[in-house]
């Protein structure tokens, strides 16, 4: 215990030192003792003539505690609350004053985080990166993330999520359609002459479906299930050229695995958003999941561009009409015309028709 | 007899100064493809409990970044497994009978994470127990209630046009009449339902939150609440009316002003969105609101009769506004105003929050241990069981 310590100086005790030898760096702050809650004003000096920490009750002057400076740890500025120092033996030292940054050598990740978390002109760049590298991540890593995982997964995978979806398409349609077997063989010879002018590593086996449905559409599940309505196979019955372009525009689908990357580009960005606004509360929440779902959509878009390029490129090389996919578009362009109003190509899944129209008329050029 | 002295819950959080650490947070983050957010979650944790205040002592956050990051690791593992084919049917089950083990480990992990003037907060909840709390009271009311409900159904459609005898012979247009004939039974049979499904919850509810507050210790020193269920079920039942009532009254206001100003017929679609989703944001808030109120009024920490206490003054409207013009602001700001509402919601619920000391502050004394589990934390991430400062 050093009795003779006088606050008030800068001298260290009892020792005659000439002027301008080197003083102690004293910062004034609360202690609080090991897994105790009572806080006693206290200073923490740093004497050069030992190299010693000294933590000195500030009522008494009595010396509460000692230590090499290494043993104890001055945690990292946060913003403007107290610094606090970690004493070993787990007392804690609080402090406002800043000079205790020059009691400590600081490492430099603890110097550098908390001038990135001053605001500062710092602070603009930072957003503008936030927003440059965001759009990137979404624009370039998140789609060849997606497609590697894509290429990855095995094909037994896929099969088994083509059961599961097919066994709930099920709960709401027939997948046995009563059309004319005559026209389902029909349908399936179109498909057949399709699948053999795919390149063999892409000939897996390809399932047809004819859903009891009077809307025309059609589908195609990862695992190589495709699924017509009854309705396109009747409104096209004597346009064979235009049910194979949608069929060659669904093998698209299954041989680029753009449901799967689908599935992988949604998680990204999902984790993107997720990573940059964490949790934001049960409100808000809704609206980030719904801004997510907006966002992959734009991805959706381009894989019905890439499928639409290549049902063109296959259908030709199958010997159909490749204007036949067009003819498909003109005619739903036409009736979805008479119906009213499409909702805007950012909110849709697909491409308006309009705008596939145009491109599939300028390769064909 | 001496009145204990009040000590609020101050918060000095500021806006702009959480703003600068959280696009810091988010660029270290962005540009790190994610790894600094096990980081970046220690400096939130660790800005608004440093800022937090009882009695001029602050709060800390002590879990480690590289623990976190760990912790995430193992998540991100098993949630992709969890969609393996083939492997889900094993895995899924599995996280389920390990659940409530790793509910306990998270919110020790939080809590001895936790501390309060150098002092840790520690949580003692037992595992067995955790087991019946979690999984077996749940899957047993579950059971209980599905029985209830399809006898209400019975009994209340017994002997009317709707039992399968009478039913037999009739087309889908006559099932249809039949069922139209009876609603006012089929009205009664729901709310019963509801009412009963309602109760269950609040009986698992106030299960599960005795046992995560009951398990906590600051210092060694329990915190208790022995809250009765009659109050829960209140605040529950007050809750669920208010959202209806006032989800009803917003929803036909639009519906008045769509009729007035656009057409009638296109007013029922907004009524309806503004009805179910004002009804839930509204009652979820009330009963949030509700049970905070009711679990500090009833908290006591200590032992015997000298026990601290606590009070909550926070207001279901007051809420609603702060949370709805949030909202609003974030929107309209792309998610630049997030820090500037959290500062506000977070300082709103400190300063409604109290603690009526018995005795001393200074007289906290108990083992400071360090815990560090990476599985703990996983689990941490997704639970909201961290008691440390209750807000």
């Amino acid at each position: 215990m050093n009795t003779e310590f006088d606050p008030g100086a800068a001298q260290p005790p009892g020792a005659a030192q000439p002027p301008g030898a080197a003083q102690p760096l004293c910062v004034s702050g609360q202690a609080l003792r090991y897994g105790t809650s009572a806080v006693h004003e206290a200073r923490l000096e740093l004497r050069p003539s030992d190299g010693r920490l000294y933590l000195i009750a500030q009522a008494n002057k009595e010396q509460l505690f000692d230590c090499e400076p290494r043993q104890a740890k001055l945690e990292p500025a946060l913003g403007s609350t107290p610094r606090r120092v970690k004493l070993p033996g787990g007392h804690l030292f609080v402090t406002q004053d800043p000079n205790i940054a020059r009691l400590f050598p600081e490492s430099r990740r603890a110097r550098v985080v908390p001038i990135l978390e001053r605001f500062s002109y710092l602070s603009l760049v930072m957003l503008v990166g936030i927003i440059l590298a965001a759009w990137m991540i979404w624009r370039t890593a998140v789609p060849m993330a997606a497609h590697v995982a894509a290429w990855a997964t095995p094909q037994s995978w896929l099969d088994r999520m083509d059961q599961v979806s097919l066994a709930t398409l099920r709960q709401g349609w027939s997948l046995d359609s009563d059309l004319p077997s005559a026209q389902k063989q029909q349908v399936q010879g179109l498909l057949d002459n399709l699948v053999a002018a795919l390149p063999p590593k892409d000939r897996i086996g390809y399932d047809l479906y004819f859903a009891d449905a009077s809307m025309i559409n059609a589908f195609a599940l990862p695992g190589g299930s495709l699924v017509v309505t009854d309705g396109l196979v009747e409104e096209f019955a004597a346009d064979p050229d235009a049910i194979a372009g949608v069929l060659a525009h669904e093998l698209g689908h299954v041989v680029e695995r753009h449901g799967l990357k689908n599935v992988y580009s949604s998680a990204g960005t999902y984790l993107l958003v997720l990573a940059m606004f964490g949790d934001v509360g049960p409100i808000f929440e809704d609206v980030l999941v719904n801004t997510t779902v907006l966002l992959d959509l734009a991805y959706s878009r381009e894989y019905e561009q890439a499928a639409d390029d290549f049902g063109l490129a296959l259908a030709s090389k199958a010997g159909f009409e490749p204007s036949g996919l067009i003819d498909f578009f003109e005619r739903l362009n036409s009736e979805a015309g008479q119906r009213g109003v499409a909702p805007p190509e950012w909110l849709s899944t697909h491409p308006s028709f309009k705008r596939r129209l145009e491109r599939l008329r300028e390769q064909l050029r | 007899m001496k009145r204990a002295p009040i000590y609020p819950v101050e918060f000095r959080g500021k806006a702009g100064e959480w703003f600068a650490i959280w696009i810091a947070n988010v660029f270290l983050t962005v540009v790190t493809l994610g790894i600094y957010s096990a980081w970046a979650k220690v400096r939130f944790k660790k800005y608004f409990y440093q800022n937090t205040y009882v009695g001029g002592r602050n709060f800390d956050y002590h879990g480690r970044p590289k623990n976190i990051l760990i912790g995430r690791i193992i998540v991100a593992v098993v949630i992709a497994l969890s969609y393996v084919p083939g492997i889900q049917v094993v895995v899924v089950p599995v996280l389920i009978l390990l659940m409530p083990a790793a509910l306990v480990l998270s919110a020790r992990f939080n809590a001895r994470n936790s501390s309060w003037a150098n002092v840790r907060f520690d949580f003692m909840g037992k595992i067995p127990r955790a087991y019946v709390i979690y999984l077996i009271y749940p899957a047993l009311a579950y059971v209980a209630l599905i029985v209830f409900v399809t006898a209400t159904f019975f009994v209340v459609t017994k002997g009317s046009s709707l039992e399968p005898s009478q039913l037999a012979g009739l087309s889908d247009t006559g099932k249809l009449l039949a069922l139209l004939d009876v609603w006012p039974r089929l009205l009664l049979a729901f709310v019963i339902s509801l009412i009963v499904a309602l109760f269950f919850v609040t009986l698992l509810f106030r299960l599960v939150q005795l046992y995560a507050v009951n398990g906590h210790r600051l210092a060694g020193l329990p915190f208790s609440i022995d809250a009765r269920l009659s109050e829960y079920l209140g605040v529950m039942y007050l809750a669920v009316l208010l959202g209806a009532v006032g989800g009803a009254a917003l929803g036909l206001v639009v519906f008045a002003l769509s009729a007035v100003f656009v057409y009638w017929t296109a007013a029922a679609l907004p009524a309806l969105v503004v009805f179910s989703y004002g009804s839930l944001i509204l009652g979820y808030i009330a009963f949030r609101v509700g049970v905070r109120n009711l679990l500090f009024r009833n908290l006591e920490l200590g032992r015997g009769t000298k026990c601290h206490r606590f009070r909550s003054t926070a207001q279901v409207l007051e809420v609603v506004g702060i949370i709805v013009t949030n909202a609003i602001a974030v929107s309209l700001s792309f998610g630049l105003m997030l820090p500037w509402a959290k500062i506000r919601y977070y300082r709103y619920m400190a300063e409604n929050t109290f603690v009526l000391v018995e005795g001393n502050l200074d007289d906290f004394a108990g083992d400071a241990q360090d815990y560090q589990n990476s599985v703990g934390e996983a689990y941490g991430d997704f639970e909201g069981l961290d008691l440390g400062i209750g807000l």
